[in-house]
């Protein structure tokens, strides 16, 4: 910088010395010196700034605690929507399942006034097992006939408390004595192991047709006759004296909510058409 | 010391001047301004915004109501003149006459720029901004004339002919 550029901003400096000095002496129309007006006016951006930012900063924490109470109302909002969505589906569930009950139970009126309604809690069609609550705690006999919407599902084999094990028409060990619905056809509906039901010693020369929906005579001792237990599916012969007739379970296993224990039917009810 | 005087000489002249009875115009003079665009204009090594300073200081103490705007004015006018005097070869009466309407001008448009911001009343007005620079300059031309005369040379002349 040369000394002419220094001597000029020296001069400049003093000018500026000289201004505030002269500032210092006169006085505005309130009394105070112009010098203190011109402080307050290069303080109030400062000032100013210094406001805007604490009030920034202070609405910054506001809606910063703001949003923490937000999310943990919607936590708390959310954790009651889905624990209303879970009610929501166990109540449709149990209406449900009144109203299957409901319908069950007019399936059979004969039977309705003493059996055990309970609940579907575990099955497996393929083995033939299916585990059942009933309300209190009640001894279910075994041997007792389960029925759900459509007919027969099985036998009680077990009983503990409000468990109840059934044994399904499809286990291999189970067997139900079945007829056409007009009686003129008696046979033995088997299980297979799998979904598909046998019914076996039906004679070579019977008229069976497919989609002949097959009910219980009552001959086994351990399911009231006229339930619907299967519906043929497939008919053939064989070498044998009888035909081969493949059925399908006339019972929705896979879908029954509720099961109907027809405890002490033998008892109570005696013997005829239960649907009647 | 002589400078000293000569200052104080022209303020008190420049007080009077502003006097009650004084013509008007009297104080449109401004008297000091040989004072800045001297220096310069007779090649004297100074710095002149500082010793202009001194003298604007000098000023406001004798004839304004704050100390600050006519030592302001006065730098202002002697930074101007010590920047455009070298950019110029005339050292004639014309360049004593330009050099004195300029610091004259730059000095009184410093003072109001400067006593604005105070919120201080200003006497200027155009008719008295031209009649402060034409008197100044004339003034300063004046002074020039005189110095170009070098009176002071001539009398040893004339004195040395008189002894012959």
């Amino acid at each position: 910088m040369t000394d002419r550029r220094i001597l000029v901003v020296r001069t400049v400096l003093v000018w500026i010395l000289l201004e505030l000095l002269a500032a210092a002496q006169v006085r505005a129309p309130s009394g105070d010196p112009v010098l203190f007006g011109w402080a307050r006016a290069a303080a109030a951006p400062v000032l100013w700034a210094g406001e805007w930012i604490g009030s920034t900063a202070s609405g910054l924490v506001q809606a910063l605690a703001s949003s923490a109470n937000l999310m943990v109302v919607n936590r708390r909002l959310r954790v009651e929507l889905e624990t209303s969505e879970a009610l929501r589906r166990l109540m449709a569930e149990d209406v449900a399942a009144v109203l299957e009950l409901d319908r069950l139970a007019a399936s059979v009126p004969s039977l309705a006034a003493g059996a055990v309604p309970g609940r579907a809690v575990y099955r497996n069609p393929n083995q033939g097992r299916m585990m059942v609550l009933v309300e209190g705690r009640r001894r279910i006999d075994p041997d007792t006939p389960a029925i759900a919407r459509g007919g027969v599902v099985g036998r009680v084999v077990r009983s503990d408390g409000r468990r109840c094990w059934l044994e399904l028409v499809t286990h291999p060990a189970a067997a139900v004595a079945v007829q056409t619905p007009d009686g003129s056809l008696h046979g033995l509906a088997v299980g297979s192991g799998t979904r598909a039901i046998e019914v076996q010693f039906i004679p070579r020369q019977a008229e069976l047709l497919r989609g002949t929906e097959l009910v219980t005579s009552g001959a086994d001792g351990i399911y009231p006759p006229g339930l619907p237990v299967c519906r043929v599916t497939s008919v053939r012969e064989s070498a044998s004296a009888f035909l081969v007739v493949q059925a399908e379970l006339a019972a929705g296993v896979d879908t029954a909510r509720v099961i109907l224990l027809l405890d002490g039917w033998n008892a109570g009810a005696g013997s005829g058409d239960p649907r009647r | 010391m002589k400078l000293v005087l000569l200052v104080a000489a022209a303020l008190a002249v420049q007080a009077a001047l502003g006097w009650p009875g004084a013509p008007r115009w009297g104080s449109a003079i401004l008297l000091p301004m040989v004072f800045v665009i001297g220096p310069p204009l007779l090649r004297e090594e100074r710095r002149w915004p500082h010793a202009a300073l001194a003298l604007g200081l000098a000023w406001d103490l004798a004839l304004e109501p704050v100390v600050g705007p006519g030592a302001i004015a006065w730098s202002a006018a002697a930074v101007t003149v010590g920047a455009l005097v070298p950019l110029v070869a005339d050292r004639s009466v014309r360049a004593w006459l330009a050099f004195g309407a300029l610091g004259a001008t730059v000095l009184l448009l410093a003072r109001h720029l400067a006593r604005w911001p105070l919120g201080l009343p200003s006497d200027l007005s155009w008719r008295w901004l031209l009649l402060s620079v034409g008197l100044t300059a004339l003034w300063c031309g004046a002074v020039g004339w005189l110095l170009a005369l070098d009176l002071p040379e001539r009398w040893r002349a004339h004195r040395a002919r008189k002894l012959r």
